[in-house]
């Protein structure tokens, strides 16, 4: 008796053991598989992506994610993007404010993903600069280049060439092909 | 190409050299076989390392946008390929995303890192990352099937029995041509010994002739030593200088005649072998009179009948001289009661099978022989004359000569009538005298 006890306590440990190793490798806080997602796209959708070389001051120029008005998604992105590099740049994430028009055109992709009184103003003012701009329809944004859509519990993404072609952005095939077309 | 004859020739007749050879191209076949193995199984590996490098290439951005379905149609293009048997794609925290697998093994749980091209349990695997300008997306694994053993021995099935049926071959033809070597050296010694035998006997025929000749020359010699003795004598006494002038002039001729008679003599009994030159056998003829006139004795004519201007041949002259002088004896033989022999030469054109020839015939009219003689009188040794006359060797000499020289002889007899012994000798067609 004494003996199937213990074989039985055993699983339950290993499950907590478990749990906290996922716990430690989980980035930041416990944000939501959403943001997660979304913040491991952007990082990716960096690399599918390529911009004309005037637009870094500079060979060691970090590439700029700008994230506004998703704090978690910049948190999980910053995360991600340490160490990593696209195309030999490092990655910054950078969370700049709804009204910061200016401060968005010195960023190489910008997601405007909730959707706020200002948002449009954003895509305004990056209008034909090579900003890879990237609306989020859950968050209630879209007329990016590239638009998160959601669609049976998957994030899909969307790409409006004649969007990118206006900014002089190079979006790969590759990414075309397993996209959706979005814009007019 | 007279070198490689010479190496060829060599290399065949030598067994060992053959069966080395053969155990070269054996080898030399394994080597190859083992080269060409090594390159295909190298030219595997790359192809598989090929086609995993161009799944990545091509999934990244389904695996990185989570695209099943595109993840899988890429997956789906590589399986048409059934050498591979098994594909993965790994995102790039390493879990799997999709995959197939044909062959019923299992596959990696996690692919976190590159794996250099691997061959274990007759399987080839490797694992590439997928990457987009330097960010990591994950991993893909390719598994394939290496040939297996017995496939891969097919393909060298049939160049393999060419092969060794070469090499047998090769070992076979060194064998029978060593033997064959082997059998032509000893049919070169016998050959060699046979000559060897020849010449003695063509020696101990012209020796036969010499001694034939010697009753002759010894009584003519024995005249010229009288004349020469009784000439000193006069010479003694006789006081004239015209008279004392005649004598010399005599005695010189006698000298001279007793020389040259020991010098034809000298040259007969030469030991030389066959020479052939070019020869004009009327001029050689009429230079004999003196030497066949002194083999024949009282009571028998000698008459030459010479066509001039007969046609060069390339015989031996000495030779044919022995063979001249033989036909003579025998037909001095032939007439024990005196009678004319006829030496007769003349150009025959066409007439030796069809080729210009010249026919030299000696016709006597003594006893002749029977036909039984007749088919007989060629052969060596064989002979009519008592014992201690004659060896046989004589007839034989002539026809030998006849053979040696690519012509005949042939003999004509009516018994009591006389006997006609024709040689036919090839007109030199080269020949500028």
């Amino acid at each position: 008796l004494k003996a199937d006890g213990r074989t039985r306590s055993r699983p339950v440990r290993l499950a907590i053991a478990l749990a906290l190793i996922a716990l430690a490798q989980e980035p930041a806080t416990a944000e939501s598989l959403e943001a997660r997602i979304k913040a491991a796209y952007l990082l990716k959708l960096s690399s599918f992506v390529r911009w004309p070389a005037t637009v870094f001051t500079d060979a060691n120029a970090p590439l700029r994610i700008c994230i506004v008005g998703r704090s978690d998604v910049h948190a999980v992105l910053e995360a991600l993007a340490r160490n990593q590099q696209v195309a030999g740049r490092t990655i910054a994430a950078v969370h700049i404010p709804h009204d910061s028009a200016a401060q968005a055109q010195s960023c190489q992709a910008l997601f405007v993903g909730r959707n706020s009184p200002a948002w449009r103003d954003l895509l305004t003012a990056t209008k034909r600069s090579p900003v890879l701009t990237i609306t989020d329809r859950a968050g209630g944004t879209h007329g990016g280049v590239i638009e998160f859509i959601e669609s049976g519990g998957n994030i899909r993404i969307g790409v409006d060439r004649a969007e990118a072609r206006a900014r002089s952005l190079e979006l790969s095939s590759k990414l075309v092909q397993i996209a959706e077309p979005t814009g007019r | 190409m007279n070198l490689l004859q010479a190496v060829g020739g060599r290399l065949l007749n030598n067994r060992w050299a053959a069966t080395a050879f053969a155990l070269l191209l054996l080898v030399a076949s394994l080597f190859l076989a083992w080269q060409s193995e090594r390159s295909a199984a190298q030219d595997r590996l790359r192809q598989v390392e090929v086609q995993a490098q161009i799944l990545a290439g091509s999934v990244s951005a389904a695996l990185a946008f989570n695209d099943r379905e595109a993840t899988r149609e890429y997956l789906a293009a590589l399986r048409l390929n059934r050498a591979i048997q098994a594909a993965a794609v790994y995102g790039s925290d390493g879990r799997l995303v999709d995959a197939y697998v044909t062959d019923g093994g299992s596959l990696p749980e996690a692919v976190e890192r590159a794996q250099q091209p691997r061959i274990s349990g007759g399987k080839l695997s490797v694992a590439v990352p997928v990457e987009q300008q330097g960010l990591a997306l994950g991993h893909v694994y390719v598994r394939a099937a290496i040939e297996s053993w017995t496939a891969r021995a097919s393909r060298y099935v049939a160049i393999g029995i060419i092969i060794v049926l070469a090499a047998l071959l090769i070992v076979l033809l060194g064998a029978t041509n060593a033997a064959a070597a082997a059998a032509n050296e000893r049919l070169r010694a016998e050959i060699a010994a046979r000559e060897q035998a020849e010449a003695a006997l063509r020696q101990s025929q012209k020796m036969e002739a010499m001694g034939q000749l010697t009753g002759g020359v010894a009584h003519d010699f024995n005249n010229l030593l009288s004349a020469a003795s009784s000439g000193l004598d006069l010479l003694e006494r006789a006081e004239d200088p015209g008279r004392r002038a005649k004598l010399y002039t005599g005695m010189r001729e006698v000298f001279e005649r007793g020389a040259k008679l020991t010098q034809q003599l000298l040259a007969f009994a030469r030991r030389v072998p066959l020479q052939p030159e070019v020869t004009d056998v009327g001029e050689r003829l009429a230079g004999m009179r003196n030497l066949l006139e002194r083999s024949l004795h009282g009571g028998i004519s000698l008459d030459f009948d010479l066509e001039p201007r007969l046609w060069p041949v390339e015989i031996d002259a000495s030779q044919f001289d022995v063979a001249v002088l033989n036909c003579v004896v025998n037909a001095r033989d032939a007439m024990e009661d005196g009678g004319a022999i006829r030496i007769c030469a003349r150009n025959a054109p066409g007439g030796f099978d069809g080729r210009d020839a010249i026919e030299v015939a000696i016709e006597d009219n003594g006893s002749g022989m029977s036909a039984e003689v007749l088919e007989r009188v060629f052969e060596p040794f064989f002979t009519t004359k008592e014992v201690g006359r004659g060896t046989g060797l004589g007839l034989s000499q002539v026809y030998g000569f006849a053979q040696a020289s690519n012509g005949a002889a042939t003999v004509s007899s009516i018994e009591g009538v006389g006997t006609t012994l024709t040689l036919f000798l090839p007109r030199c067609e080269d020949a500028a005298i």
